[in-house]
């Protein structure tokens, strides 16, 4: 026997001291636990519990939905049927106040009845959409006042234009656009016509003239009747 | 024809529980003994043994066969003795005196090799020498005799190359054969 082989023979004489039950039991009881299968509860708990959630919430959404329709679902003429009557118009006097203040400087208190009245018919209808069609209506007047007087002229009627368009024309103007902010011509070209034929018939040739050369340049296009030339034309 | 434990391992951490059972019966004992006559304190080593044992289940999915199950444990172990050196301001590096030439075991006066081998041979003298070693040529020594781990294993489960492995041991052997008077 090598001294290696006493050495170790004398070791295993040594005493062979043991861990306590419990601590085996302690120790063993956590391996178990780290490998168990986990519980059909625990196992099923958070995908269950997800599930109901989403339901819930899917249910309360369709539950709000039924209760309270949205704004964009619900028939528009129905509101100004609750509104009492001094509210269907509520915006539209605000709107058109600075419009209707402008046509009243601008042009006789009768034409400019009815462009009030005939945007105030719209907000009957679609009373949330009334401040956006005005200030659509508005644009395209500044725009016009911007623009040359023929192209303002030439714009067909019965539109919003016909709130600057001028009720008659003062005196002659200086240019175009002066002419037109000054004195504004009638809108109706037989009504110059008109004028000037009564000028003719008055012997006033020379202001028959003025204005009939003012009128074909306002008119460039404007056929006038055979009857009616004959009786405007220059002599 | 038994399983290995390496088997036995593998087989736990598929999740069989007897798997492991059968390696705590096995290795109970002997990494009980190496933990005890490394700390010295009962009490000590119930809480050292019982955390390495958590390490090795907690560690379960992590375990490769690439080496034998004894080596993988006793790593484990030694990592904790480490830790548990450090913990109480011990270095476990400038313990090592392996250059040192051998000498006898710094134990009490009345624990003189040649008077506890000429006295009685009492094997608690031995048990003083073995807890007289260095701590890294009693790791070595424990390790041999309590976990059956070769040199190589010594040296792959402390983390040194063999040689350092080899010295170790060799130092610690001469000195309790000289402790129990056989060199």
């Amino acid at each position: 026997m090598t001294d290696d082989d006493k050495l170790s023979k004398r070791y295993r004489e040594l005493a062979r001291e043991e861990p306590s039950p419990a601590l085996d039991d302690a120790i063993l009881a956590a391996s178990r636990r780290a490998v168990a299968k986990p519980s059909l509860a625990r196992r099923w708990g958070v995908p269950v519990s997800i599930a109901a959630v989403l339901v819930l919430a899917f249910g309360l959404t369709l539950e709000m939905q039924h209760e309270k329709p949205d704004v964009s679902t619900a028939p528009p003429v129905s509101l100004p049927s609750v509104l009492p009557p001094s509210a269907a118009p509520m915006q539209a006097p605000e709107a058109e106040e600075a419009p209707a203040q402008k046509l009243e400087s601008a042009t006789s208190a009768a034409r400019a009845a009815p462009a009030p009245a005939a945007v105030a018919a719209k907000p009957q209808a679609f009373p949330q959409k009334k401040a956006q069609p005005l200030a659509k209506e508005r644009a395209p007047r500044d725009e016009l006042q911007a623009a040359p007087a023929e192209q303002k002229i030439s714009a067909p009627t019965g539109t919003a234009l016909q709130y600057n368009a001028p009720a008659t024309t003062a005196a002659p103007p200086a240019s175009p656009r002066a002419d037109y902010n000054a004195a504004p011509a009638s809108p109706d070209p037989g009504q110059e016509l008109e004028r000037i034929a009564q000028l003719r018939a008055d012997g006033n040739d020379a202001e028959a003239d003025r204005l009939l050369a003012q009128f074909q340049r306002r008119y460039p296009g404007y056929k006038i009747p055979d009857a009616t030339w004959e009786r405007v034309k220059p002599r | 024809m038994a399983a290995s434990d390496e088997q036995l391992m593998l087989a736990y951490a598929g999740g069989d529980a007897r798997a492991f059972e059968s390696l705590y019966a096995k290795h109970r004992g002997p990494l009980y003994r190496f933990v005890l006559r490394s700390v010295k304190s009962p009490g000590e080593a119930e809480e050292l043994y019982q955390d390495v044992w958590m390490r090795a289940i907690e560690a379960r999915a992590r375990y490769s066969p690439r080496a034998k199950f004894t080596t993988w444990l006793y790593t484990i172990a030694h990592h904790r003795l480490i830790d548990h050196w450090r913990s109480r301001g011990l270095a476990v590096v400038s313990m090592d005196d392996e250059d040192k030439p051998v000498a006898e075991p710094a134990a009490a006066p009345d624990a003189e090799p040649h008077r506890l081998i000429e006295a009685q041979q009492s094997l608690e003298r031995l048990a003083a020498a073995i807890a007289a070693l260095p701590l890294v040529q009693r790791e070595a020594f424990l390790l041999h005799h309590e976990g059956e781990l070769s040199v190589a294993q010594i040296a792959a489960a402390t983390g040194v190359n063999e040689e350092a492995a080899k010295s170790r041991l060799r130092y610690a052997m001469n000195k309790l054969k000289a402790a129990i008077g056989d060199d």
